[in-house]
């Protein structure tokens, strides 16, 4: 009986612990090297992202200036692709 | 026949929490209580405020006479802030990604030359296009905002580390010039002092009558009250007798509690009342208000402490102790302690009189270097006293625990070898640290002692406050057990949430700086998509908790007042009880469930794929369960009936939820699943009424007179009392049969579970009505028919006989 409760806590977790991925992730779908800033926490820092390259940044929070000039505010959670220079949320 | 009213064994009870669990997880689904972002305000004028604010904390910042006070909250002004801004800005970049579809819904632009659009769709896209072009510059702003206040944040945290170590760590060595100074002065500063107490002796004496004797009579007579007070009302919670054996831990702290408080507060208010009197009076002029005040604080806080420190360490009252020492080292960390709070707060009323008569600095570098020195004797004889027992050759700590003892070592010789290299400040700092959060840590260490006492088993229900519970409320064993438990965890997580900011307060973090820290702890946090607050999950619990409380209570109640004066069956009241309490165990557990803001919709996946598995396993559980509630309904049987099930026969003993037990005639238990009661034919011989039908056969000599049979009979049938008169006892002629005239005695009885006894002393009656009137029962009967012609063997027999 006791065995039976520590499994189903564990099976609760689980789920919940699904959630616990922070950070956003940006694609760039471009077939060339694109350059965004971003200023997180008031630090301005240049990314470079390969063509088909992910990168993950922006835990809680952040600008980005993406190279075709949109300046757009992240929450941090999202999933973002660079297309054409600039910004597309991806579906 | 009695019923005895049903009952859940405990597993059953568990089960059924279990399974109200799974039900809250199948069927709810809870809504997540994610809060809503930020609403769009009017975005300029915001961003406008939030500039002229920056620069007005600016201007806090680079002041460089700012309080690190001052400096804390502007921390906590601009982290406020960025977050604002943030918002804000997140707002606008979801307003420009709509700005955008609406300018891409428009179609694209027309080229040069070709046709112009319509004058409304070039309207809508040049102001659709200057919002665009606004947003963007808003944003540009926000990011701008966002660097200046990270900038100015980390401004701040160098600021106050610059500020922090300047005021600690400079250095003033005692070197010849202040050695000189001290001597010089000394005689002069003697003189002031001297001349600014008999100024003050001499405007007492001036007014004594109208002036002087007023404040001082009340305050006597106040004093005289409190002692009065102490003496009689309140003796009997200072009371501390000389006892054989130890008391209970909570009561050893609670009179610690009162025999620390009582006496101080008296103090305190005497001397307080003297300090205010005398004020009122405008007996305390300029310098003299100070060195009073300060005077009648530090004898009112040295006696705090002292009162303190015999209250916990009792000396010759071993079993009041609240910690585990012997007696030697009560004494004499208790005359220890003592004058180290002697030493401390004389040393802070030197400060006080120096500081009130101005006097030079040397004096204030002497006297630090002497206080600081001194406590760090006195902390080094604490740290010897044994706190172990004599034969203890255990460790080298004297009974001290390792993380104390070593620590201390280190500090004590930091703070000597600090006031021998002239950094005073920093010693002073250090030792007024060691006191402090010393007693803060003492008083935690009591109150986690505390919260161990009171979880363990039995100990709130021998405390007054747990009898008095278990009066009130009438609560079992096991459930004072359960709060008491719960009362533990409490003290202990309060003791931490209070005791923590004090020291960190006292470490010379600022108020501000604790709070942030407190709601970080408390506060929110997001993880993911998921926004947890501890607070919340810690409000989920006592909801819960409480209402859990709550449901038992209103079953009670239920119980006692309204289902007693019902005439319903006692195993049905029993099972209303239960199911009243699940019920109330789910509402309970989904209010609580809310209150924690996490989203359960991941969870109920997990629980429809277990409820497939658990469907199939406990389908027949379930079956005998629900049976079991349609049972205690219904009632087709109940406690005391004769059922016949199938085979087996016998009376019900006790009608659990899942399974009935009978009792056979031969004394053996038969355990019957409650499906099996539902599902199949069941025979009850009580259900209707307790009556039953009995059939005698007998049979009777065909030389008999029938009447006269028929009449013996009834007699017989109406003679016995456990017979029935209603349906009327009837002979049946049934038949004639080989042997004999067959008859039937049918009767009904009053009580059918007797139906063996009457059969048998019937027959005994018939038997002896019979005799009497000599009508026989027949054997089997055979006519037997002899012919004439005599056998050889009847022939050689004779032969055989003659001879």
């Amino acid at each position: 009986m006791r065995n039976m409760k520590v499994a189903l806590a564990l099976l609760a977790i689980l789920p919940m612990s699904a959630n616990l991925a922070f950070s956003m992730a940006i694609t760039n779908q471009d077939g060339e090297v694109r350059k965004i800033t971003v200023t997180e926490n008031g630090e301005r820092q240049d990314f470079e992202i390969g063509p088909n390259e992910t990168t993950t940044l922006c835990e809680q929070g952040c600008f980005i200036t993406f190279p075709d000039g949109t300046l757009t505010a992240y929450q941090g959670s999202e999933t973002i692709v660079i297309r054409n220079g600039g910004p597309a949320l991806s579906n | 026949m009695n019923h005895t009213h049903t009952e859940f064994p405990p597993s059953i009870r568990r089960f059924g929490k279990f399974f109200s669990a799974l039900v809250i997880l199948f069927f709810f689904h809870i809504p997540s209580f994610a809060q809503e972002a930020a609403p769009v305000t009017e975005n300029r004028s915001v961003l406008q405020s939030a500039v002229a604010e920056l620069e007005q904390l600016r201007g806090v910042v680079e002041n460089p006479d700012s309080s690190d006070a001052a400096l804390a909250s502007a921390k906590v002004e601009f982290v406020k802030l960025s977050k604002s801004i943030f918002d804000l800005a997140l707002a606008v970049s979801a307003h420009l990604t709509k700005v955008d579809g609406q300018i891409a819904s428009l179609g694209p632009a027309p080229e040069t030359g070709a046709l112009p659009e319509a004058s409304a769709i070039s309207e809508a896209r040049v102001k659709l296009q200057q919002e665009k072009a606004e947003a963007l510059v808003t944003l540009k702003e926000a990011e701008a905002l966002a660097v200046t206040l990270s900038n100015m944040l980390s401004d701040i945290a160098r600021l106050r580390s610059e500020n922090f170590t300047n005021r600690i760590f400079t250095r003033q060595p005692i070197s010849r010039t202040v050695i000189d100074d001290l001597v010089g002065e000394y005689s002069k500063e003697l003189e002031r002092i001297e001349f600014t107490f008999s100024n003050w002796v001499r405007l007492l004496k001036r007014d004594v009558s109208s002036r002087t004797l007023p404040p001082l009579l009340i305050s006597l007579v106040l004093a005289g009250l409190i002692l009065l007070a102490r003496r009689t009302v309140l003796a009997p919670l200072t009371q501390r007798a000389l006892l054989d054996n130890p008391k209970p831990y909570l009561s050893r702290v609670f009179s610690a509690l009162w025999t620390t408080l009582i006496p101080s507060l008296s103090v305190a208010v005497s001397l307080g009342v003297l300090y205010f009197t005398f004020l009122s009076y405008s007996l305390l002029p300029f310098r003299v208000k100070e060195i009073f005040g300060a005077t009648l604080a530090s004898l009112a806080l040295m006696a705090f402490v002292l009162f303190l420190s015999s209250a916990i360490l009792a000396p010759g009252k071993r079993y009041w102790r609240l910690f585990e020492i012997p007696e030697k080292a009560a004494l004499r960390l208790n005359i220890l302690v003592s004058a180290v709070a002697f030493v401390y707060f004389g040393d802070y009323l030197f400060a006080e009189i120096r500081e009130a008569m101005s006097s030079p600095v040397s004096f204030s570098i002497i006297a630090n270097s002497i206080s600081t020195l001194i406590l760090a004797v006195f902390f080094a004889l604490i740290l010897l006293t044994k706190l172990d027992n004599e034969d203890d050759i255990s460790g080298s700590t004297n009974g001290w625990a390792h993380w104390i003892y070593w620590p201390m070592w280190v500090a004590i010789i930091v703070v000597v070898g600090a006031v021998m290299t002239g950094y005073i400040s920093f010693a002073r700092f250090l030792t007024s640290q060691i006191v402090i959060t010393g007693g803060i840590i003492v008083a935690m260490y009591i109150c986690f002692l505390s919260s161990r006492e009171v979880s363990h088993h039995g100990a709130l229900g021998e405390s007054a406050f747990g009898v008095y519970l278990t009066h009130r409320f009438k609560f079992g064993m096991a459930t004072i057990d359960q709060l008491g438990l719960l009362l533990g965890i409490f003290i202990f997580l309060t003791t931490l949430l209070v005791g923590i900011p004090m020291i960190l307060l006292q470490w010379g973090f600022q108020q501000d700086d604790v709070q942030s820290w407190f709601t970080n702890t408390l506060g929110e946090f997001t993880i993911g998509d998921t926004r947890i607050s501890s607070a919340n999950i810690f409000l989920a619990i006592m909801v819960f908790i409480i209402g859990v409380f709550l449901t038992r209570i209103f079953q009670r109640w239920l119980g006692s007042s309204v289902l007693s004066r019902t005439r319903i069956d006692s195993g049905l009241k029993n099972s209303i009880g239960a199911g009243v309490g699940y019920i109330g165990f789910i509402i309970t557990a989904l209010l609580a469930l809310s209150y924690t803001g996490i989203d359960l919709s991941s969870l109920t996946l997990i629980a429809g794929a277990l409820s497939v598995g658990i469907g199939f396993g406990l389908q027949n559980v379930v079956n005998n369960f629900v049976s079991g509630i349609i049972l205690l309904v219904e009632r087709p049987i109940r406690v005391g009936d004769w059922v016949v099930v199938g085979n087996t026969e016998g009376f019900v003993k006790k009608i659990s939820v899942r399974a009935t037990q009978l009792e056979t005639f031969d004394r053996q238990s038969i355990v019957v699943p409650n499906a099996e009661l539902i599902n199949t034919t069941v025979g009850n011989w009580m259900l209707k009424d307790k009556t039953g039908r009995l059939i005698v056969e007998i049979g009777v000599s065909y030389s008999a007179n029938e009447e006269e049979v028929r009449d013996i009979l009834l007699k017989i049938a109406q003679d016995d009392a456990r017979i029935a008169t209603e349906p009327a006892p009837h002979i049946h002629f049934k038949d004639f049969g080989d042997n004999a005239l067959i008859f039937e005695i049918r009767v009904f009885l009053k009580d059918v579970s007797e139906i063996v006894h009457v059969a048998g002393d019937m027959r005994f009656r018939i038997r002896k009505e019979f005799r009497n009137v000599g009508i026989e029962i027949p054997f089997p009967q055979r006519d037997i028919h002899v012919h004439n012609s005599v056998t050889p063997a009847v022939k050689r027999s004779q032969k055989g006989r003659s001879k």
